[in-house]
């Protein structure tokens, strides 16, 4: 019996591994890296470049991709999804980034531009701020 | 009766006390105490975590862990959906002159 179990657990370990793969593989395909600056382009008025690059660059790690795979538009469910297999690890390694910032929590958040602007307006004074 | 207890009993598998791997596997966030059952931050629709990491235990955070945790869910399930087709096919299998086991009446031989 003891047997049967570990075959079980075994194949359901395999299972995750295995989907975890083809869920990423499903939200990378047809993706090639793009420098940042050109994915910045079509956001250059909404957000600066540095924050636009570190919420890239910290999305990428709590993700683990290349953060020229990742679009602004890109929305967070789809992110979870392919995060999902190793329950939401990407998801809470951003929402500690965020934590650590000391800046709140921000209102739900739907695509990776909504993280950039409201990264951008939590930590720039409000126009008119300045004397 | 006795045949049904005597089918599921020879084909369920029956975890015992290897139930205790529970304790490595799943647990819905909004119940999970080391987070005060906080809500997803950014729009996940996933509900679950592991146990460990629902529990505030240090290094529950790895991948390996959260992989296990996952693992052993899918198999929770999966023993669960064999045993309760073992247990289903126990009730045919015990209906009188049903299933594989069924004794057939001796017939009366002719001459």
């Amino acid at each position: 019996m003891e047997l049967w179990l570990l075959i079980a657990v075994a194949a359901g370990i395999a299972a995750v591994l295995l989907f975890r793969r083809l869920t990423k593989q499903s939200f990378l395909a047809g993706r090639v890296p793009e420098p940042l600056d050109v994915a910045y382009a079509s956001v250059k008025d909404q957000v600066s470049f540095e924050v636009f690059r570190e919420v890239l660059e910290a999305i990428g790690k709590a993700y683990r991709m290349d953060p020229r795979l990742i679009r602004p538009t890109d929305s967070f469910s789809e992110l979870s999804k392919a995060d999902s297999w190793v329950l939401g690890k990407g998801e809470d390694d951003l929402t500690a980034w965020v934590d650590k910032k000391g800046l709140g929590r921000p209102t739900r958040l739907q695509t990776v531009l909504d993280l950039a602007t409201w990264l951008q307006r939590s930590t720039s004074p409000p126009a008119g701020a300045r004397g | 009766m006795d045949r049904y207890t005597d089918f599921v009993s020879d084909y369920a598998i029956n975890v015992g006390p290897y139930a205790a791997a529970l304790a490595g596997g799943l647990w819905p966030k909004s119940l999970a105490p080391a987070t005060l059952g906080r809500a997803p931050l950014l729009g996940s629709t996933n509900p679950l975590t592991s146990v460990p990491r629902a529990l505030g235990i240090p290094g529950a955070d790895s991948v390996l862990v959260r992989t296990g945790a996952a693992g052993i869910g899918l198999a929770t399930v999966g023993i669960g959906f064999y045993d309760l087709t073992i247990e289903l096919e126990g009730f045919l299998y015990a209906i009188p002159s049903q299933g594989s086991g069924s004794c057939t009446q001796p017939q009366p031989q002719s001459h």
